[in-house]
């Protein structure tokens, strides 16, 4: 392999496209003080025009029709799956939901039931301190002695005198 | 930077912000050139069809995220490039069954049979076509990279540096596997290229 600059120069160039007039007489005049470089630069410039030779491949009138057809199908497909996906997360939310729900209106409803029964239970309490309160205003209180027999004299103040068995007693 | 002037780089950003027309006009530019590409590294006409259309969809898929690092048909070689080496590498993986089986009750006769559909043409035309077959199978059993770099090579609308960024390589590498290449296509291709003309077949 020639490791010449000057030629490597030119190879590289005659790979990509012709050289142009210029180039050419360079490289001539470089080819008449290097003549055992002429055989492989003829090579060289045979296998560029034989790869020229090699033609484009046949495009299909409707490529790009079909690339934009898939690109169609693509987005429909992605669409679907966009869509199953939003069903599936419903699926996978709506029970979830529906159950927090449930234990959060059954705390609630705990909730609520506790806290009437705290008003009743003071409801309640308040009666009793009213009684008390009623009780304390009242200047004196008879002995339990008399408190004793309390509700028989409550009871007895309902009722009328057997006058005959007053008189009988007499 | 050269991508700053690059006008299928304008044409891509457009493509960015959803404009159908501009991605037509790209694709009706490169599918002759991605085309070339594919074919000569997959070596079947169908399969390069539909690999060449999905270069362009992989190009339209992801041109949210296109951004003017590089010029667009740097960016588009590699994605064709990717793909190929992709496919490639699934052929090896899933190697196709040999159309030279044997039939299974009769071994002097393939399995499978196809009609034969050549046309009866000048010499001229034969050697010409004989020419390129042989150019075409030199070119596809040369490694995968050094084809790569031949093929890229011939696209005029990448530089040497360019084809190496496609490529993944050095600058210096790349130019190394153009050589290597031409080195052994030159061996195959010899007589041809000594005397100018192909030897007809006896």
């Amino acid at each position: 392999m020639i490791t010449d600059p000057v030629y490597k120069h030119f190879l590289e160039l005659s790979w990509r496209r012709k050289l142009n007039s210029v180039e050419e007489q360079e490289l001539r005049a470089w080819l008449a003080t290097n003549p055992e470089a002429q055989a492989e630069w003829e090579l060289e410039t045979g296998l560029n025009d034989v790869l020229g030779m090699a033609p484009d491949v046949i495009v299909p009138s409707n490529f790009t029709a079909r690339v934009i057809q898939g690109i169609e199908r693509e987005k429909t497909a992605e669409n679907r799956r966009i869509g199953r996906r939003r069903i599936a997360w419903w699926r996978k939310i709506v029970p979830r939901a529906a159950l927090g729900a449930g234990v959060i209106a059954a705390g609630l409803f705990s909730y609520q039931q506790y806290r009437l029964a705290g008003l009743r239970e003071q409801a309640t309490q308040r009666e009793v301190v009213q009684g008390f309160i009623t009780i304390s205003k009242v200047p004196f209180l008879p002995d339990p002695e008399t408190l004793k027999d309390f509700d028989t004299i409550r009871l007895g103040n309902g009722l009328v005198a057997d006058e005959k068995l007053l008189t009988l007693l007499q | 930077m050269a991508a700053e002037h690059d006008p299928d780089a304008a044409l891509m950003l457009r493509v960015k912000q959803g404009d159908s027309g501009a991605f037509t006009e790209l694709v009706d530019k490169y599918k002759q050139p991605v085309m070339n590409v594919v074919y000569r590294m997959l070596r079947d006409t169908t399969e390069a069809e539909d690999l060449a259309q999905n270069v362009f969809i992989q190009v339209h898929r992801s041109a949210h995220r296109y951004q003017v690092a590089a010029k667009f048909s740097t960016w588009l070689f590699t994605i064709t490039r990717n793909l190929c080496l992709n496919e490639i590498r699934r052929r090896l993986r899933h190697p196709a069954d040999s159309l030279d089986v044997p039939h299974p009750q009769n071994e002097n006769q393939p399995w499978h049979e196809f009609e034969d559909t050549k046309n009866f043409s000048p010499p001229e035309k034969l050697l010409q076509c004989e020419l390129e077959e042989r150019i075409e199978m030199a070119l596809s059993e040369l490694p995968e990279n050094q084809r790569l770099a031949i093929v890229l090579c011939r696209q005029d609308e990448l530089s040497y540096e360019e084809i190496a960024q496609v490529l993944g390589c050095s600058l210096s590498a790349t130019k190394s596997l153009i050589h290597r290449g031409r080195e052994t296509l030159k061996q195959k291709l010899k007589p041809y290229l000594r005397s100018g003309v192909w030897e007809q077949p006896n």
